[in-house]
């Protein structure tokens, strides 16, 4: 991260989003919208203000476990290393202003946008965790966590400073139950999430080493562990005594005097049914694509699968390419995967972009629309049916294509009432001349 | 000889792989043919233009994948621009602990 923020070829827009992309490969202008920090870059981040802070606010960071002062730092390691401020809960006392000795507290700043020209564009937004309300007592019994609350638990930056305890009364777990594939490969989310079976394994792993007593369960359809080293890590925490039992958990009740949870579990190995009274179930949730995927994938016009999930032009052969060419893809954005496929195809987008940028240039073929201007009677109808803007009016010329903005869809020609407009390769005479050639025979 | 004038006629899936009866195939395939032939007659060459590429690179997303992807091309000389939605960079893997297979620390 920190060599991220220290290259000066790396201009890091933190708490941003890109508002529009105009333009085609080699040459798109971008807007971005800097969202307001209330902090200028003033800010040496000696946390004066969140000591002075009277109000607090959600965590999105340790997975809203606790709160955070209003006026805080994401993390300890956070990049860039400057503080916001939530306006939600902002009572504005201004007691952080006050306490500021550097003056970067500034109340009156906006939105900004940022505008810069690019050659081509990689999409890595990730993924999103699935809050599972109302599943599994989620929500409802305070001892039922997800995977990404334990993961918080268990580091040493988290809310806890890396000592898992039960959230109702502070207590170390001794039996901790992990439910595996909590709503993902059902009828709503049919694909695996990826990476949940290699978390339980690693979680109850480390959580045996900090409780040697402890008894861990996993819950389990099936075990995923098909990548490199991935089995091995597997039979170690089966054999640092990690039970694992297949079958969907079929029952989950809270005592509410020791908010101790009741699990019914049917083991379909053993063909019996199985109770434990665990102290902590850790939910493992689906994988959802991310809102950042959702937004991008329409700002720039990008496909997505049923679930989601963006889609790569050909899923063997061109796994980082989109149909847009110029704008590629990689990590989570494209489908569940993990860090080490993650890096992966972050690399090999970075190798199609280097390709493209170290030619310098690149040939546009020309399939797009061509207007006849004998026969085109400025009617400006082409001009608004046209979804990329890439037709206009021009005074004693009639139509003019934007040849590089046009994409060959048709929509003019369809459109025009003198059947002014052709599209190269796809002209009407070569189209009628196939028709005639079928109704003619062999 | 430029690639726009070349036609191509799919016999294979359009015609062998889906009409049951030997004669009824050929027949089809030679109207297919005649078909491909009459286009062809009408191709011509389409114009390449050719466009500069800015040396300069948006990337969305500033989590493991986001980073990587603008680490390796600033260190070619690219420019980068990094976009990311939240107040800092690091995305989920920097919420992680350990990571596997290795337990490494995420950070």
């Amino acid at each position: 991260m920190l060599e991220v923020n220290r290259n000066k070829n790396i201009e890091v827009l933190s708490f941003s989003e890109v508002k529009s992309v105009d333009g085609y490969v080699g040459n798109y202008e971008v807007v971005v919208e800097k969202k307001p920090r209330f902090i200028t870059e003033k800010c040496n981040g000696c946390g004066s203000c969140t000591e002075n802070c009277p109000t607090y606010t959600t965590n999105f960071f340790d997975e809203y476990l606790g709160a955070r002062k209003t006026i805080d730092i994401a993390f300890g390691q956070a990049v860039p290393f400057l503080y916001d401020i939530h306006r939600e809960t902002c009572v504005e006392c201004f007691a952080c202003v006050e306490a500021c000795e550097l003056d970067a507290i500034d109340f009156s700043q906006l939105a900004e946008d940022v505008n810069f020209k690019v050659g081509t564009i990689i999409i890595a937004t990730g993924w999103d965790i699935y809050e599972p309300f109302g599943e599994y007592g989620y929500g409802e019994f305070e001892n039922v966590i997800t995977q990404a609350q334990l993961e918080r638990m268990l580091s040493p930056n988290g809310p806890l400073e890396g000592h898992v305890r039960r959230l109702s009364d502070n207590k170390k777990p001794e039996e901790i139950v992990f439910i595996q594939c909590v709503g993902s490969r059902d009828t709503e989310r049919p694909y695996c999430s990826g990476v949940c079976c290699m978390l339980a394994l690693k979680n109850g792993k480390l959580l045996k080493e900090e409780f040697p007593d402890s008894n861990i369960t996993i819950c389990y359809i099936d075990i995923r562990t098909n990548e490199k080293g991935f089995e091995e890590y597997y039979q170690r925490a089966k054999d640092s005594d990690i039970r694992m039992i297949r079958g969907k958990v079929g029952e989950v009740k809270e005592d509410p005097e020791t908010k101790d949870v009741n699990v019914r579990v049917y083991s379909s190995l053993t063909d019996e049914i199985i109770k434990i009274n665990a102290d902590l179930v850790v939910l493992s949730t689906a994988a959802l694509p991310s809102k950042g995927t959702n937004k991008i994938a329409k700002v720039l016009n990008l496909d997505v699968d049923k679930n989601g999930f963006l889609t790569e032009s050909h899923f063997g052969l061109s796994p980082q390419e989109t149909k847009t060419k110029g704008i590629f893809i990689a990590g989570f954005a494209q489908g569940p995967k993990d860090i080490a496929y993650s890096v992966s195809q972050a690399r090999a987008a970075a190798s199609k972009v280097a390709e493209l940028t170290s030619a310098g240039e690149i040939d546009l073929e020309l399939i797009v629309a061509e207007v006849v201007k004998e026969f085109c009677i400025s009617c400006g109808r082409c001009e608004k049916e046209c979804p990329k803007g890439a037709i206009k009016i021009v005074e004693s010329e009639g139509a003019v294509v934007d040849e590089i903005n046009c994409d060959g869809c048709g929509v003019c020609a369809t459109c025009c009432p003198t059947q002014a407009i052709d599209i190269r390769y796809y002209r009407d005479d070569q189209i009628i001349a196939e028709i005639n050639g079928i109704l003619e025979g062999g | 000889m430029s690639p726009y004038y070349f036609q191509m006629v799919n016999v294979r899936e359009h015609c062998s792989w889906c009409t049951e009866s030997n004669e009824e195939a050929l027949e089809k395939a030679k109207i297919l043919v005649n078909s491909g032939i009459k286009r062809a007659r009408e191709l011509e060459i389409v114009p390449i233009r050719t466009v500069p590429v800015e040396k300069a690179t948006l990337v969305v997303g500033g989590g493991i994948a986001g980073m990587n992807s603008a680490l390796d091309l600033a260190n070619q000389g690219i420019k980068v621009y990094l976009v990311e939605e939240k107040t800092t960079i690091g995305g989920r893997m920097a919420q992680l602990d350990r990571t596997f297979p290795t337990d490494d620390c995420s950070i």
